[in-house]
């Protein structure tokens, strides 16, 4: 991100921000609100275009090729899972459909997943199992909870992560 | 089954999933006013000798009614904690703008159609079935109305409005000319040579028209549009 910020009708929702999160790095950044948290969390991932600035993700532009970002970035909602989805299993079948993963080979990889995070409840591990299915270049949380940081960290591997938070407090444990 | 028509059909079913009770609602809404539709004219008519009025009122309940409904579906994909998270997710799967938009699509449409057949089959029961040309002209107004509607679920403020507007609008266009468009240049009250001919080319080929422009439209937006709400 470089000089990267969101606007709408003239207000800037999230102010301008330049990072820039390499191989194997981890970063959280706390935001003076956890609105602005969420919108630096999807600009980051591709989910929102930035309104001044620019965002890339390994040379991906998401105004030009948001597929291509949308394949490279995980995204963690701060919003709990859909109630749609009665069951584990139907919430991976409709994110390996979305990221045209095979089924049986996306749920083994979940299941696998969702054992080492035994102990997080699931309105966070399902979203997080949901976002390394495509086993992403980089991952982006938005405002995960601090304290399941550990295990969802140690889940997450050594890929690139980015995290965003409402308060300094929830970035030090993400940090 | 490709890649996008997999997800495209995940998408369509997991917004039916969320949008079950406002589907079957819609039907319910739809066979009860399809039972009350005060009649008022014989209940077995040759579509192609049908007068003005029996025309009239034949379209007037499925087309405005359904219609309404149709909007209000339209406007209900977007918006609300349930939407809302499918919404996020939908948005970070790397598919076009144009494939998200037909399959949010799809989930208006298919519950606007329901309804409308559900009023048919009601009006069918209660003896005042129109024929089925006049069911396919409801359908056309209804599923052209539905369309220009989504558009307004990716405006805010005065443009949300106008877009609702729009879909009235074309619900009400689409009435006129199934109705009218062939008494004129005639004497008033009278039909043309080709009775119902053209008022049902015109009808449809103004809703097949403004359902195209519209699907497209909303592609484009959506593809432009951020999923940040208002507060």
């Amino acid at each position: 991100m470089r000089d990267a910020a969101f606007a709408r009708a003239g207000e800037f929702l999230a102010n301008r921000l330049t990072l820039e999160v390499n191989d194997g790095e981890r970063i959280a950044r706390a935001f003076p609100s956890g609105r602005e948290a969420g919108i630096v969390a999807l600009m980051a991932s591709g989910g929102v275009k930035a309104t001044t600035g620019t965002v890339f993700i390994d040379g991906f532009d998401p105004k030009i090729q948001p597929t291509q970002c949308k394949r490279l970035a995980g995204y963690v909602p701060h919003e709990l899972v859909p109630l749609e989805f009665a069951s584990f299993e139907r919430y991976i079948e409709y994110r390996a459909a979305l990221w045209n993963l095979d089924s049986e080979r996306a749920l083994g990889h979940a299941r696998h997943l969702l054992e080492h995070l035994d102990g997080v409840h699931e309105s966070f591990a399902y979203p997080l199992v949901g976002a390394l299915l495509a086993d992403p270049m980089i991952l982006v949380l938005d405002r995960p909870q601090a304290a399941y940081a550990s295990r969802m960290l140690a889940v997450a591997g050594a890929r690139a992560i980015f995290s965003t938070h409402a308060t300094e407090a929830e970035a030090a444990a993400w940090a | 089954m490709g890649v996008n028509a997999r997800a495209i059909g995940a998408i369509v079913l997991a917004r039916l999933r969320a949008q079950r009770r406002v589907i079957a609602s819609c039907s319910v809404a739809a066979i009860l006013v399809a039972f009350l539709q005060p009649h008022g004219i014989p209940s077995v008519k040759n579509s192609l000798e049908a007068d003005l009025l029996t025309r009239g009122v034949w379209l007037a309940g499925p087309a405005f009614f359904c219609g309404m409904l149709g909007i209000v579906v339209a406007m209900l994909q977007r918006g609300g904690e349930r939407m809302r998270q499918l919404e996020l997710l939908e948005n970070s799967a790397p598919i076009f703008g144009r494939e998200l938009a037909r399959a949010t699509a799809a989930v208006p449409l298919i519950a606007a159609t329901i309804a409308t057949v559900a009023y048919w089959i009601a009006q069918f029961v209660a003896g005042f079935a129109a024929a089925p040309t006049y069911f396919v002209l409801a359908l056309a107004s209804v599923l052209a109305s539905t369309l220009v509607a989504l558009s307004a679920t990716l405006r805010r403020g005065s443009a949300r409005w106008l877009y609702i507007g729009l879909a009235c609008a074309t619900s009400a266009v689409a009435y006129l000319l199934a109705v009218y468009a062939d008494t004129f240049g005639t004497a008033p009250g009278q039909l043309g040579h080709y009775p119902d001919a053209i008022g049902v080319g015109t009808e449809l080929a103004f809703c097949a028209i403004v359902g195209f422009i519209a699907l497209r439209q909303y592609g484009e937006a959506l593809a432009r549009y951020d999923p940040i709400p208002e507060r």
